[in-house]
């Protein structure tokens, strides 16, 4: 199978769906990509690559395709449902998205492949790997505010809005060359439980997890609570995450040649 | 390998949710991609494709379906102005104006709906009417102005097809209803086409590509709509699917 142009990563980024107005004005099911993140990959010199509608059971087959896995943000949060609880107000989810996500996470830290998360997708990878999740912080009324003002403009939501302190002598103070730094936060969901297996390398001020790894450093797995796809070229420590992301991907490839 | 299914390319199309969202989204419709995956494929898609990368991921697929969309051809590749009404999308027009002419080339199975079918005339150099509805004489192919998407994709109009042809053979006959939601049509035929299925009102609404090394064919309905229950659907689909898996197989031992 020759997908990957061997010669290129091919990134598989992980859809979401919404109801959109069709061609004819009416609503009906889409697959939609934010292109931040798959900009940022085209910039970074990687080919990002979607399965539409992938069926779960075709997941596996198909993480051969690629040698990286990206998952972005999205308006919808993760099913409470995958870690035990009710939902506890109406949210919008995406389940589709769900049921390619979860699997994908296990098979790719389970093949080696670098698997990168954004918001939902730092999420995905908890939930993924048995971890829970704050429903809403909001809720929570946590002393830090997480969330996005919607009557913002689209890049004061993504402005930097609280700091993170990195875990000292851990993995993200060393790829990001400092103890913290400030970071973008769109998010109404958070890490409750870490799942077992993952470990955490950086909290805001109020203690939640803001990012985290897979504990064995020689697989690249990360989630990160902020946004380092979105004005990676003006935000150094954003860099360094990213192009971290970059080398784990052409390193697959290296390997999967042989 | 057999659980590696053909790849079949849907070029995507760019848009804005909605008002109160500025970001910049790819998006593909569902239908055309469940429609696939019940062939027996597997879609993909590249965001961010543009025509310069053409040539490396065409050799990664086994065939390609362009699909309709809510926008239009920007008028500019066939020698007019778009419409002030026109709602574009220049990012799909570069990409599949290169796409048509590679797949072509390179005999990658390709099929047309709709926008796709435009897309197949004009890259070969014909042009559209911009409002069917408008020209003397002709139909009013839009789709009617209802909330139920059954009514809409409902058939409504008759479609002549070529005697021997392969529409002809899917349908058998030479006469089938199919269902008509458009406001561009094709005007004059690309070069290399053949007009194989026209409307009552004399519009081209099925073209094959005269001299294709594979699959190469384009409608202005929407197969893909229900296309499990509807005969002439249904095979035109499989028609294209044993295509790809023609072309899987002879890419992998290739």
């Amino acid at each position: 199978m020759t997908l990957p142009a061997d010669r290129v990563p091919c990134v598989w980024v992980v859809a979401s769906h919404r109801e959109l107005g069709n061609e004819h004005g009416q609503p009906q099911q889409y697959t939609v990509m934010d292109e931040v993140g798959t900009r940022t990959l085209v910039n970074l010199g990687l080919q990002p690559v979607c399965f539409p509608r992938v069926p779960p059971g075709r997941v596996a087959p198909t993480l051969d395709l690629v040698d990286g896995v990206l998952m972005g943000g999205s308006a919808t949060n993760v099913h409470p449902r995958h870690f035990g609880e009710e939902p506890q107000a109406a949210g919008l989810f995406d389940e589709a998205r769900d049921a390619v996500s979860l699997p994908l996470v296990r098979l790719a830290i389970e093949r080696g492949v670098p698997l990168i998360g954004f918001c939902r997708g730092s999420h995905e990878i908890n939930v993924a790997l048995g971890g829970s999740l704050h429903q809403s912080l909001q809720a929570l009324g946590t002393p830090v505010t997480h969330w996005e003002d919607p009557q913002e403009p689209l890049e004061q939501q993504y402005a930097e809005r609280h700091a993170v302190a990195c875990v000292p002598g851990g993995e993200l103070e060393r790829m990001s060359g400092c103890p913290g730094f400030p970071v973008s936060s769109l998010h109404s969901q958070g890490v409750k439980r870490l799942a077992a297996g993952l470990v955490a390398e950086a909290h805001a001020e109020d203690g939640l997890v803001e990012a985290f790894r897979w504990h064995d450093a020689r697989q690249f797995a990360w989630g990160f609570q902020f946004h380092p796809e979105w004005g990676h070229q003006q935000h150094p420590r954003y860099a360094k995450i990213m192009g971290s992301f970059v080398e784990a991907c052409w390193a697959r490839l290296g390997q999967r040649l042989g | 390998m057999a659980l590696h299914k053909p790849l079949v390319w849907l070029p995507a199309c760019h848009r804005h949710l909605d008002l109160s969202d500025p970001g910049g989204y790819t998006v593909l419709a569902d239908r055309y991609a469940q429609a696939v995956t019940e062939l027996g494929l597997q879609p993909v898609l590249f965001p961010m494709a543009g025509a310069g990368d053409v040539p490396d991921l065409l050799a990664l697929v086994d065939g390609v379906l362009l699909t309709g969309s809510p926008s239009n051809v920007d008028a500019t590749h066939f020698g007019a102005s778009a419409l002030p009404t026109d709602l574009l999308d220049p990012r799909r027009d570069a990409l599949t104006m290169a796409l048509v002419r590679a797949a072509l080339a390179a005999g990658t199975p390709l099929f047309g709906v709709c926008r796709g079918l435009q897309e197949i005339n004009v890259a070969m150099g014909g042009s559209l009417y911009q409002q069917v509805h408008a020209e003397a004489g002709m139909l009013d192919h839009r789709e009617p102005e209802s909330e139920d998407l059954a009514e809409q994709f409902a058939t409504r109009h008759d479609v002549l097809l070529a005697p021997g042809s392969a529409f002809a053979q899917w349908a058998g006959a030479t006469q089938v209803k199919v269902n008509s939601l458009h406001g561009q049509g094709i005007k004059r035929l690309g070069e290399g086409l053949v007009a194989e299925a026209h409307a009552p009102d004399g519009l081209i609404e099925g073209v094959r590509v005269e001299k294709a090394q594979a699959f190469a064919f384009g409608v202005q309905w929407h197969p893909e709509w229900q296309h499990a229950s509807n005969p002439f659907y249904a095979r035109t689909l499989e028609a294209f699917a044993q295509a790809c898996r023609e072309h899987c197989r002879r890419r992998r031992s290739g």
